[in-house]
């Protein structure tokens, strides 16, 4: 960072946010001719987000191995004709590429001993549709090779900085403001393009190592009138209840079994194609019909793994398995015991709602760019699909480190609205020494009580919507402003409340919008997929009055070359649910 | 639980915890020469900072450090 006369720190190209899309952003932006890109993290770069706990496995399209056309429309169809088909093509024909560049800069894959990548079925595939495959990572390592290229690459990093708002000058993103969340000082960036890859929300929720993924980037671009799409779609998961583990598309690519109360396997039930590699949401759906007939709890079993296996998982997924080793799951090299298993609100992380963005990965904003879970997911509707998080990231980052240097190189010099930086710092002084009023813990549990219901987040009808609604328009009226803060470290929980709680009701409102059942869109009022009236992409942004508004728009399916049948369709889980003996409706 | 325990007899006061550490939880106490839990409450169980010890002196747990609802 430099200091300009105005006491900034400037930059051609500024990127928020330290996981695998903000280190992709920076490299690019470097090799895109930009000279001085600053890369800032609320944590630490390499050790923040999702990315340095991802859970070793990549979906890689080969084209010397793989069809593209089988892979488009797999994507597609699993979008379900949500997508932008364009960045479809385009994120498959280049993942393989940052790969491969990955490779040379240190980065460890597991190879067979000829040499080529490892390749196991991924989730989303079967014996029936062997198609989408992946590749396996070393865990953490993955993370610390890119903080060594990036920082190789001459780019300055500032960890510790968490960015809170966009600085604009009309509709042009001119930089950021924030402060360090260490020391408390309070900063300011002028930037003549700016990039936004600080992730999305995952609610603070159940789920390992994502509790600083508090839809921060969300809610600024939301906050200087950006466009987010795609916000109904909640992003299911699963975890263990007692621990926080990562790793299920892994454990099911090694072959981990779901098995309700009666010991029976019943995923492949309700997906009788893609059997224990279905989607997350399909997973997550059958889990709460499971319940809901009596055959609660659902249990993971993996006691049927070989220790050569357990070795392997060791390698790539090595802190799940330290923890089930202290947890008593694994004992030497063998698994002894089921876990119990739990759907969980995960947000947006991974393939929910963030961002709109265009092919250049710009945002409806001048000069600004998102990328990774703060952009709105692949191809902008691919609901679950399998492990899209991280090579999305990866497309996503690079494309969006190449056009903002592009911008940047395009622009001038760009102005600070002094007012502006004033108003923000004046806020940012006066909430940190704010005395008495609500502890943030308290807001952060109640939205959590809110939106992590199964008749909410997982199968929804509009009385339980509406009244998720009420009670987060109630915490964002009744606690949110009134939250205080002891030191700098509490002050990171008051602005996660505030921002989970605004997620939270954009969330809902799209959810509230759309009146059908789509993919991880599951409502028992509108429990068919409506091809008719429903191919609509549903976008969030501010109203003038600081009220959220919405707007559909129709996927440009003209553009596309795949083409929906125009029919409807009872969605496959209340279809299942139905020969599950399950009342739903 | 989260993190448990730094062992005080083992750490040498590197700083790689503090540093790695993704939500502050962990600082170096006033002489410098030693790392300390501060935010046990934020602790997210991820297990860096005992993987990136270099002389083995923190212990971590799986289990949640704060009340999370769960679904049922």
């Amino acid at each position: 960072m430099k200091n300009s006369e105005e006491g900034h720190g400037t930059a051609d190209v500024l990127i928020v946010g330290g996981g695998l899309a903000g280190a992709f952003a920076a490299i690019k932006a470097k090799a895109g001719g930009a000279k001085n890109v600053v890369l800032v993290d609320r944590a630490k770069v390499g050790k923040s987000g999702c990315s340095a706990f991802a859970a070793g496995v990549i979906a890689v399209f080969f084209p010397e191995e793989d069809d593209l056309e089988e892979w488009y429309k797999i994507t597609v169809e699993l979008g379900d004709y949500l997508n932008d088909q364009d960045w479809v093509l385009y994120h498959l024909n280049e993942t393989h590429k940052h790969i491969k560049d990955m490779e040379k800069w240190g980065v460890a894959f597991e190879k067979t001993k000829e040499g080529r990548f490892e390749r196991r079925l991924m989730r989303c595939a079967s014996d029936k549709v062997p198609t989408i495959k992946q590749i396996m990572f070393h865990g953490p390592q993955m993370m610390d090779v890119l903080r060594k290229k990036v920082l190789e690459l001459g780019v300055t990093i500032m960890d510790r900085v968490r960015i809170t708002d966009l600085l604009t000058d009309n509709d042009r993103v001119v930089g950021a403001v924030g402060f360090n969340t260490v020391t408390g000082e309070f900063v300011s960036f002028k930037a003549r393009a700016t990039v936004i890859a600080s992730g999305g929300t995952a609610y603070k929720s159940l789920f390992a190592s994502h509790k600083m993924l508090s839809g921060d980037g969300h809610a600024m671009i939301w906050r200087a009138g950006g466009d987010l799409m795609h916000y109904e779609r909640g992003a299911h998961h699963a975890t263990c209840a007692w621990y926080d583990l990562l790793g299920m598309n892994i454990f099911v690519s090694f072959g981990a079994k779901f098995v309700n109360s009666a010991g029976e396997e019943f995923v492949g039930d309700y997906d009788p194609i893609y059997q224990d590699h279905t989607q997350t949401y399909m997973y997550a759906g059958a889990m709460a019909m499971e319940v809901r007939a009596g055959r609660g709890p659902i249990f993971f079993d993996m006691t049927h793994f070989s220790e050569e296996e357990v070795r392997k998982l060791r390698t790539v997924i090595p802190l799940s398995v330290s923890k089930m080793e202290r947890g008593g799951i694994i004992v030497g090299d063998k698994f002894v015991k089921k876990m119990e298993w739990v759907p969980t609100n995960f947000g947006n992380i991974g393939s929910g709602g963030g961002a709109k963005i265009d092919l250049d990965c710009k945002t409806s904003l001048e000069s600004l760019y998102a990328a990774g879970d703060a952009a709105c997911g692949i191809g902008a509707g691919t609901y679950g699909f399998p492990l899209i998080a991280i090579p999305w990231a990866i497309t996503s980052g690079a494309r969006a480190g190449e056009m903002a240097a592009k911008a940047a190189a395009e622009t001038g010099d760009v102005r600070v609205n002094k007012n502006q930086e004033n108003d923000f710092h004046g806020s940012y002084m006066a909430a940190r020494k704010t005395k008495g009023g609500v502890d943030p813990e308290h807001a952060i549990l109640s939205v959590q009580e809110v939106i992590i219901r199964p008749d909410v987040y997982i199968i929804s009808r509009e009385e339980t919507i509406k009244a998720a609604l009420a009670a987060i328009e109630e915490i964002r009226r009744d606690q949110i402003p009134n939250l205080y803060s002891l030191d700098v470290q509490s002050y990171n929980l008051v602005l996660d409340a505030c921002n989970m709680a605004l997620c939270a009701e954009m969330w809902l409102r799209s959810l509230l919008t759309r009146k059908e059942s789509r993919a991880g869109v599951m409502r028992e009022d509108y429990p068919y997929r409506d091809n008719v009236n429903w191919l609509k992409w549903i976008i969030v942004n501010k109203a003038g009055d600081e009220k959220i508004k919405i707007r559909l728009e129709d996927v440009p399916l003209h553009k596309f070359r795949m083409q929906p049948t125009k029919d409807k369709q009872l969605h496959r889980i209340f279809e299942a649910a139905k020969r599950r003996g399950v009342q739903w409706g | 639980m989260g993190i448990r325990r730094i062992d005080t007899e083992k750490c040498i006061g590197c700083g790689t915890c503090v540093d790695d550490c993704p939500m502050n939880v962990i600082v170096l106490n006033e002489e410098g020469n030693k790392a300390e839990i501060k935010y046990l409450r934020d602790c997210q169980s991820c297990f860096l900072c005992e993987v990136e010890c270099p002389v083995s002196a923190i212990f971590v747990t799986p289990h949640r450090e704060r009340r999370i609802p769960l679904p049922w």
